[in-house]
């Protein structure tokens, strides 16, 4: 059971990451919360849900869904965001919590309250890996989830846009003198960032089968926590925090209460505070 | 100059007022459902009410004047029931209110009714404890130990079930769930091995149902509402348990099957409704119910709370018209009323303003529809 436990915090875990990463990526950057985050998941996982029962062609929903999530991320950076820039923090912190109330309220009138189901019958085939049941989908929510991180580790340490965002959030005014499109970076880093949580929404979306306006709420909450565990701006940080905080919270249902799932996850995070205030991974600034 | 215009404004406003207090000689009731969060049997218990006022009004109303519900928003928390029970009574004036839905807001909302005399009906409120809210407070569905002791006596007689894994919501209705059939499963001799929660909003329920994958039984109940029951049955499926699966009232809706898809297949659970139940009243309310579904695809379709509430609007209105429209005419007539033909069965009220009908129906999914059992 231990390890069945473990592989189901993994799986959970690797999605938190995704979220946690857009998180970080928009903190490193901007040095704000993007509160919205949630909401931008949730948008993936619906324009993946209406595209496919629309039309039931399963690429082209995945890319609506990655689609819609980027189109509220960057609308979001120019209308909340970039009027705010350059203002004092909590600013643009009330203006992104503003922006996520909005953004699910009019999910709300969009969508409908109810649950929507994923059309897409999985045959729950599994294998057994050391004793734990692992299905299909699982594998392909954990390997979809490693290929985006590495992708874009890959796109962030190596292509000339990702070195561009990394000398931004190093220092925006001397990557600006040094010829840098700081504005395209910014949006670059939107894009990437609702790109994720949007692909976190639409594995969610077909893993529990159950999409509504209000999913967000908590995996955004859970995302933001692991972004602060691992050491909110770093990338490699966001991805240990959210598989750490999928274990755990797994672990504490397992083997002490699973009433208080929800709790072991702030749990962790707050004891992972006390005693490394900056995160696992984060960087003294 | 600026104060002799608010005079007029004032003076325009009140006169405004007296034209629409005169007007009002409608007869008016009140509503509180669940209609933003808890919408999906909120919405459709409003239509119930519409459906039954449309009827009564095309007659001509009650004695010539037509009656106007008023609808307020509980949001699905006992404090805003409270605040929309003043208003509809210190503003709207109203002498009976239909709803709340949930039992925590019944009781919130009960003391206050019975302090300022006001009938209230709640289509859909199960918990026991409603029937000492005092003589003012009426109920439409059967409480939840009579949906206890059908559901358990189904599962040894008909299931043969012999031990039980429960996974229950961890909130009010799911935890009173969890300790009433406890309890009416230990009454026959049947033992709950495991018995694991969630929360509501809850997707992920895999780590709960590991563990109950290791233990040993042969029926999982989950009671809860089926926007987490679904998935919990969908998710259990596809983690290889294919014991038999129960649940409560609140599985009984389109969307359970939807979600849940084949993994619904053979899932056992009560309703307070009987679709095929054959009387004219009946058959007439549900092609109203599903002309309207037809018209708005979007809305939430649950049969079950319309026909409820259907039933509770048009007792209100026999009751009005039969002895008048005062909270003790009306409860004059809910105490003596005799095997109403309502569509969820023949309804009378007990002493403590229980409705009493036939019972509680039994339906298990079988090729993604419900078919009656019991």
């Amino acid at each position: 059971m231990l390890f069945q436990q473990l592989v189901n915090g993994l799986v959970v875990g690797s999605v938190y990451a995704l979220v946690a990463l857009g998180y970080t990526m928009i903190y490193g950057i901007l040095g704000i919360i993007n509160f919205a985050q949630g909401e931008i998941y949730m948008y993936g996982a619906f324009g993946a849900v209406l595209t496919f029962s629309a039309t039931g062609e399963l690429g082209l929903s995945v890319l609506a869904g990655i689609a819609a999530a980027c189109l509220v991320g960057v609308l979001l950076e120019r209308i909340a965001f970039r009027p705010l820039r350059g203002m004092h923090p909590l600013i643009p912190l009330i203006s992104a919590i503003g922006a996520s109330i909005f953004l699910s309220s009019l999910g709300l009138l969009l969508f409908g309250p109810e649950d929507r189901s994923f059309p897409l019958d999985f045959i729950p085939e599994s294998h057994r890996i050391l004793g734990a049941r692992v299905t299909d989908l699982q594998l392909v929510i954990a390997g979809v989830s490693v290929g985006l991180m590495v992708i874009l580790t890959l796109f962030v340490n190596l292509t000339r846009h990702g070195k561009a965002i990394l000398a931004v959030s190093m220092d925006s005014d001397a990557a600006r003198l040094s010829g840098i499109n700081v504005n395209n970076a910014y949006v670059i880093t939107f894009l990437l960032g609702s790109a994720l949580s949007g692909a976190a929404g639409i594995l969610m979306a077909v893993y529990y089968n159950a999409t509504s306006p209000t999913m967000g709420l908590l995996p955004g909450l859970k995302g933001f926590s692991a972004a602060i565990l691992g050491g909110v701006g770093s990338i490699p940080g966001a991805i240990v925090g959210g598989l750490v905080l999928g274990v755990a919270e797994n672990m504490g249902a397992a083997y002490l209460s699973s009433s208080f799932k929800d709790a072991f996850a702030f749990i962790a995070l707050v004891l992972v505070l006390i005693i490394r205030p900056r995160g696992i991974l984060g960087s003294r600034k | 100059m600026k104060k002799i215009l608010w005079v007029w404004v004032v003076c325009f406003a009140v006169f405004c007022m007296g034209i629409t207090q005169a007007k009002a000689d409608d007869i008016k009731i009140g509503a509180i459902l669940r209609l933003s969060k808890g919408a999906s049997d909120g919405l459709p218990a409003k239509r119930g009410i519409e459906i039954a006022v449309k009827e009564i009004n095309a007659k001509g109303g009650i004695k010539g004047k037509p009656i106007t519900v008023i609808y307020e928003d509980s949001k699905d928390s006992p404090q805003e029931a409270v605040t929309a029970f003043q208003k509809l009574t210190s503003m709207d004036k109203v002498q009976v209110v239909i709803g709340p839905m949930t039992s925590g807001e019944v009781l919130a909302v009960a003391p206050i009714a019975q302090n300022g005399k006001i009938v209230v009906l709640t289509p859909t409120g199960t918990s026991p404890k409603i029937s000492d809210a005092g003589e003012y407070i009426y109920r439409g569905c059967n409480r939840i130990d009579k949906q206890a002791e059908a559901l358990t006596k189904f599962a040894k007689e008909t299931l043969k079930t012999t031990k039980v894994a429960i996974l229950y919501s961890n909130e009010p209705y799911g935890k009173g769930c969890n300790d009433l059939f406890t309890k009416f499963f230990g009454d026959l001799g049947i033992p709950v091995v495991i018995a694991e929660s969630f929360m509501v909003g809850d997707r992920d329920f895999s780590s709960q149902l590991t563990k109950i994958s290791q233990a040993k039984f042969d029926l999982l109940f989950i009671p809860g509402y089926l926007q987490e029951t679904a998935p919990a049955i969908s998710q259990a499926r596809k983690m290889g348990i294919t014991e038999q699966s129960m649940g409560v009232y609140g599985d009984m809706a389109p969307k359970y099957i939807e979600l849940a898809g084949k993994a619904a297949e053979g899932h056992v659970n009560a309703s307070e409704y009987n679709e095929d139940y054959n009387t004219p009243t009946n058959k007439k309310f549900k092609a109203e119910y599903y002309k309207i579904v037809k018209s708005s695809p979007n809305e939430p379709n649950n049969i079950m709370f319309a026909a409820i509430t259907y039933d509770m609007a048009r007792l209100v209105a026999k009751g009005i018209e039969t002895n008048g429209n005062t909270p003790d005419d009306i409860r004059a007539y809910l105490d003596t009323v005799k095997d109403f033909d309502g569509v969820t069965g023949k309804l009378s009220f007990d002493k403590n303003g229980d409705v009493v009908k036939q019972g509680v129906y039994l339906f298990k999914v079988v090729k993604g529809k419900y078919v009656k059992v019991q």
